[in-house]
């Protein structure tokens, strides 16, 4: 992954900061500023928030982390056309929507262009959907998912129930090889792939 | 000051993916780690890693033997690096900021 958050503390020199993002620029990463150090920097903040909203919805029963095409459901097998990787509903939910975009825009741009774009679309866009999105938030708040032991025991044992049988190296093996193709679509040369999460540094 | 060698502090997965990554591009890397068999996990992760390295494209001057594992401590080469970087969690014992 090409992200590096670059996170000084108050007394780094400016000279320091400037050498650390240039270093890591120069081996063709995307070395980023962090202005003041938050817990988890920022990548992993905005990770977190999206996998605990994941942790709730399938423990709350309102999608299934159930495989793809052992549905009772016949119309739904058809999703068996998914990828490989995309086993579980609740991956698909991303995989095939906020995943690919976000590789190409983040949020902020992709809020400007879904607000018709232009220098007011991001304001238009919160203004339309802002009163709705307020209310989901609530809801989530309310209904955040809480990192008890029994909590944890449901989530884990019913991903593991998913995955038992299934060649995950194989899977990352598929997920490197087409995230390299994602990186040289974009240009980005060097990037480089592993089990390297960006959000773990 | 032009960054030539690297050391680095903690070869998990993290940390062999940084060194691989640095060899990619032409750099020296000094390695250290406490853990128990951390050399050969190192070797082993970087074997891993390399083609995914080689498919994006090599820096001339890369090579998978560019490397050094100096054992637990980077402490007697610090002279030795342009550059550090810790892979491992801030609570690790095994560093030592002086």
């Amino acid at each position: 992954m090409p992200l590096v958050e670059v996170v000084p503390h108050p007394g780094t020199s400016d000279t320091a900061i400037a050498a650390a993002l240039q270093f890591y620029n120069s081996l063709g990463r995307k070395a980023i500023h962090i202005k003041q150090e938050a817990p988890g920097f920022v990548a992993n903040r905005l990770q977190a928030a999206l996998c605990n909203e994941a942790y709730s919805l399938v423990s709350r029963g309102i999608i299934s982390a159930q495989e793809l095409g052992k549905s009772r459901l016949p119309s739904v097998r058809i999703s068996m056309q998914f990828a490989n990787a995309e086993y579980l509903y609740l991956d698909a939910c991303v995989t095939t929507s906020l995943g690919p975009r976000w590789a190409i825009v983040g949020p902020f741009m992709a809020n400007a262009m879904g607000g018709g774009g232009g220098s007011d679309g991001f304001r238009h866009l919160l203004e339309h959907l802002g009163p709705a999105t307020k209310s989901w938030t609530k809801d989530m708040q309310e209904n955040a998912f809480s990192w008890s032991h029994e909590s944890l025991d449901k989530l884990t044992s019913s991903v593991s129930d998913e995955l038992a049988g299934k060649d995950v190296a194989a899977l990352e093996q598929q997920r490197d090889r087409q995230l390299i193709g994602i990186f040289k679509m974009k240009g980005d040369r060097r990037a480089s792939v592993s089990s390297l999460d960006v959000g773990q540094l | 000051m032009a960054i030539k060698t690297v050391g680095i502090v903690g070869t998990g997965v993290i940390g062999a993916s940084w060194t691989a990554l640095f060899l990619a591009h032409g750099l020296r890397v000094l390695v250290a780690d406490p853990g128990p068999d951390a050399a050969e996990k190192l070797a082993s992760n970087l074997k891993q890693i390399w083609p995914a390295l080689e498919e994006i494209g090599l820096s001339n001057d890369a090579s998978l033997q560019n490397y050094e594992f100096v054992g637990a401590s980077l402490g007697e080469y610090y002279d030795k690096v342009d550059f550090i970087q810790e892979v491992c969690t801030v609570e690790n014992p095994f560093i030592r900021h002086s």
